[in-house]
């Protein structure tokens, strides 16, 4: 039998509310509302996506999808008259809101302030949008109610009742917030005083309309979204508790307590709004991130469009109390802004969108029945409260149309700075979707946005980001170009910054070239040296990041990482233990930390660690694998076992994991049966590992193979070739795709490869690869030099130079290929200037 | 009585306060009531002033 459907849901979102502000104010008694919720109730963190935008995020809440399909990307978009800019609309949403399919299922929604909402939607219900609370006149003037404000017409009348200007905060309202306000008069003329003052006028006016629509109307869904702790907290978290040195002491005494105030301010709302509701309605408390409150809040804001979202944390919160929801408190684990729709409509017995990015948080029901689905809501036609098409529009299609008109002198010219400052923000919008989709996985349609806008508009966030995503899906030659083209634009800009600041020239937002986090490019090329195996390089990199951005925890990971490789365990314990201060539920640090414990023989501690990673994400392999290895040591070989097989069931080629799991069933569990169908697999798919450098001819790869035999490393050569790109370029490799046998044969030996045959290699083996890289002109200079060739001075031979890219990328495209892979790319110039070294790590590389 | 002091203690005041706006569109219908009354007052004692 399925859980009866829930008659009515009160869903509210208290915009970056926070557990590590929450708990201690619970703790000490000063949200006892939220606190009898949480009793009654499931409560849990809530993961944020990147960037932690709100208008995105909100509109991921209402929709359960990511934001290229939502179509929300940022806070503003296009006018579509060409008058320039304006705070983003509900008519960009490209999908169906929770409200929407609610609609179409015949039941009625309050909807009050959601971000966007603006203009209201005709729906079932009453639709108060966010620029409701918004004060656009001063208190002595008529504050006119702007046009969409207010769904449907017949209540705009009596939702301006609720309206509360800042006008009318008294002393008496403020002092909760800023205590000192009594006798320091020079304090109430403060502009933060002031915005203090705003916040708390906008949140009354969002609380008096959503009590007034629930004590006179009828409704099964109300959703009322309050952006005031966030407000509270961007005005003042740096004054929060503890004091830091670096904080003004003045304004830290008189402005301590406005994000407390903030916060026991909405438990006193909580509290009345509780009052309001039946036994038979289920509250849900959301946030869309969190807010660093602690050690990790930044000291100062980038100054670029977004950058006060460096504050937020990527954790919000979520409570659930009601009928059919679990009792007592339970702590929920890994829940997503994007589950919330999909659990939404499980609630009200509705199917989920199989589309629909998130997923139903079954672990908050009390019964667990299976949901129902069906194929997308975007596909069903009919009435779904939503505006009229002719309304529903892309505004940044819009105002190309318009830009078109204005070509063929339908209308007037609409002004360059206009036009400019629209190019700007369309990209900066692509910019967060981009990040959205690398967020989500979605690597390849970040790419393709990335590449044309940082190519049209040289902003090294855009560029930074792209590096990233090339390094994730592994276009590490690509990555490395781009780290390269990043650097020589970033001199330049230092040098304009220089003029501009002698000039006084104030930096424009969209061109400022900050990142979001201090050192990315940093970042990114520590990763990429860690990911092409030079560790030793990849280090003091990611320290230095570190030392300027202590809160980024995959610097944290990757640093203990690199500390595990060089079995530096006590080194690798404390990144991890770094790690998990900044999220304590981050499954790579518990995996990293398990087996710096594991490999110190702190066995006990490694499975503990090993477990709590599962516990977070089950669908790490690696984990499981190193559990396996965890329990095999301490001779528990029932649960190795079971690891080890977890292990291969999630990646079924890991042949470290069978080659364990032949080993327990010969001697420890004996099973025949098991033990021959692990061999078999090994037979079968792995005939060994293979040693594999590639480069262009002209590359140096011949010089860093001679170095390599004289330090005694197998390599298969030609001893009685001419010349030393004869030596290592046995034409046997050139016949690769015809004949492979006698790759079996060379064993550990390191065999050169052209890379136009890389592609030709056969898959089921693990490779290890060595790349060899060098100046193009160079290259090209002694391929031609080979040819018998004269290369004129500052030219470069354009044939040669698309033949040569084109290979380069077809070594990417392989690397891209190989599930089991191990790369190590080498800049020739390096091992000119270093090669004792480099070829050391080489070495180490090939082990 | 103890009743009425329990009143006394919750009078509204034109001042307001932060419970009375967590009360929602309750507390602020009778609050503004309050503010009224006393401007009306106010003007009331300045024309009689006069």
């Amino acid at each position: 039998m399925s859980n009866p459907p829930t008659k009515k849901i009160l869903l509210i979102g208290w915009d970056a509310a926070d557990w590590k502000v929450i708990d201690p104010l619970i703790a000490q008694g000063k949200m006892p509302a939220l606190k009898s919720l949480i009793q009654r109730g499931v409560y849990g963190k809530l993961q944020t996506l990147d960037p932690p935008l709100s208008p995105m995020l909100w509109t991921s809440i209402a929709t359960g999808f990511r934001a290229d399909k939502h179509g929300i990307g940022g806070f503003i978009e296009p006018n579509p008259d060409g008058t320039g800019l304006r705070p983003v609309t509900s008519t960009s949403r490209k999908v169906k809101a929770i409200w929407n399919i609610l609609h179409h299922e015949g039941k009625k929604s309050n909807i009050v302030g959601w971000w966007p909402s603006n203009p209201a939607e005709p729906i079932n219900g009453v639709m108060v949008s966010n620029l409701y609370q918004v004060a656009n006149a001063k208190i002595e003037e008529e504050w006119v109610m702007s046009k969409g404000t207010v769904h449907p017409d017949s209540m705009i009348d009596e939702m301006k009742e609720w309206r509360v200007h800042p006008g009318e905060i008294t002393l008496a309202m403020t002092i909760p917030f800023i205590p000192n306000l009594i006798d320091d008069l020079e304090l109430r003329k403060e502009k933060r005083t002031a915005g203090v003052v705003k916040v708390i006028a906008n949140a009354a006016s969002i609380h008096a309309a959503s009590t007034h629509l629930m004590e006179n109307t009828e409704w099964d869904f109300m959703a009322v979204y309050h952006d005031a702790i966030d407000h509270f907290s961007h005005l003042s978290m740096k004054f929060h508790p503890p004091y830091r040195p670096e904080i003004d002491s003045k304004d830290y005494e008189n402005y301590n307590g406005v994000v407390e105030a903030g916060y026991r301010f909405h438990d006193m709302m909580l509290e009345r709004t509780l009052e309001l509701i039946d036994d038979n309605t289920t509250v849900i408390i959301i946030s869309d991130h969190g807010f660093h409150s602690d050690h990790q809040r930044p000291l100062s804001i980038p100054n670029e469009p977004s950058g006060p979202a460096i504050e937020h944390s990527p954790y919000g919160v979520m409570i659930m109390a009601g009928p059919g929801i679990k009792k007592g408190g339970e702590r929920i684990s890994g829940a997503s802004v994007l589950d919330i729709t999909p659990t939404l409509l499980a609630l009200f017995g509705l199917p989920v969108g199989n589309d629909m990015e998130g997923r139903v948080l079954q672990a908050v029901f009390e019964k667990n029945d299976a949901p129902q689905y069906i194929e997308s809501w975007e596909k069903i036609a009919g009435d779904f409260g939503m505006h009229p098409s002719d309304l529903q529009e892309d505004p940044w299609e819009a105002m190309q149309a318009l830009q078109q008109l204005v070509e063929l002198g339908y209308i007037d010219e609409i002004g360059d700075d206009k036009l400019l400052a629209v190019d700007k923000a369309k990209r900066e919008n692509q910019y967060y979707v981009a990040r959205n989709l690398i967020n989500g996985g979605k690597i390849e349609k970040a790419i393709e946005i990335l590449e044309i806008i940082f190519a049209e508009s040289k902003i090294l966030r855009y560029g930074q980001r792209l590096a990233f995503a090339y390094l994730t899906v592994n276009k590490l030659i690509k990555c490395q170009e781009l780290i390269d083209e990043l650097r020589e634009e970033e001199k330049k800009i230092f040098i304009t910054r220089k003029k501009e600041i002698l000039e006084k020239n104030p930096a424009d937002p969209f061109g400022n070239q900050e990142m979001e986090e201090p050192m990315y490019l940093e970042f990114v090329e520590g990763l990429l040296n860690l990911q092409i195996n030079k560790p030793r390089k990849a280090l003091p990199i990611l320290e230095r990041v570190q030392k300027k951005n202590p809160n980024n925890i995959q610097v944290a990971v990757n640093i203990g990482k690199i500390h595990n490789v060089h079995k530096n365990y006590q080194a690798a314990e404390k990144q991890f233990i770094k790690a998990l201060a900044i999220d304590d539920r981050n499954p790579r640090a518990h995996h990293g930390l398990g087996i710096a414990f594991l490999r110190s023989n702190k066995i006990e501690l490694a499975i503990d660690e090993f477990l709590l990673a599962i516990e977070e994400n089950f669908f790490m392999p690696n984990v499981h694998y190193h559990l396996g290895e965890a329990f095999f040591k301490a001779e528990y070989y029932q649960q190795a076992l079971e690891a080890f097989e977890v292990a291969v069931r999630l990646s079924p080629g890991m042949t470290k994991a069978h080659k364990w799991l032949v080993e327990i069933y010969s001697k420890h569990i004996v099973n025949d049966t098991a033990k021959a169908e692990h061999e078999l697999f090994l037979k079968d798919n792995i005939k060994g590992e293979l040693n594999i450098i590639t480069g262009l001819i002209g590359s140096g790869f011949e010089e860093i193979l001679e170095e390599l035999v004289n330090n005694g490393i197998g390599v298969e050569r030609n001893n009685s070739a001419k010349n030393l790109w004869d030596k290592f370029l046995l034409p046997k490799t050139k016949k690769i795709h015809l004949e492979s046998d006698w790759l079996k044969e060379i064993g550990s030996n390191l065999l050169y490869v052209q890379p136009q045959f890389l592609s030709f290699l056969p898959p089921n083996f693990n490779y290890k690869l060595i790349v060899v890289k060098r100046d193009m002109k160079e290259v090209i200079e002694i391929e031609l030099k080979i040819m018998g060739k004269r290369i004129k001075k500052e030219t470069l031979p354009l044939v040669h130079f698309h033949k040569n890219e084109k290979n380069l990328f077809k070594i990417d495209s392989w690397i891209e290929s190989q599930p089991n892979i191990e790369i190590s790319i080498n800049d020739f110039a390096e091992f000119n200037s270093n090669s004792k070294e480099q070829i050391d790590q080489l070495i180490n590389f090939l082990g | 009585m103890k009743a009425s002091k329990t009143e006394e203690e919750f009078k509204l005041t034109a001042q307001g306060s932060i419970g009375i706006l967590a009360l929602g569109s309750v507390g602020i219908r009778k609050w503004r009531e309050v503010v009224k009354e006393k401007q009306k007052s106010k003007e009331v004692k300045s024309k009689k002033d006069e």
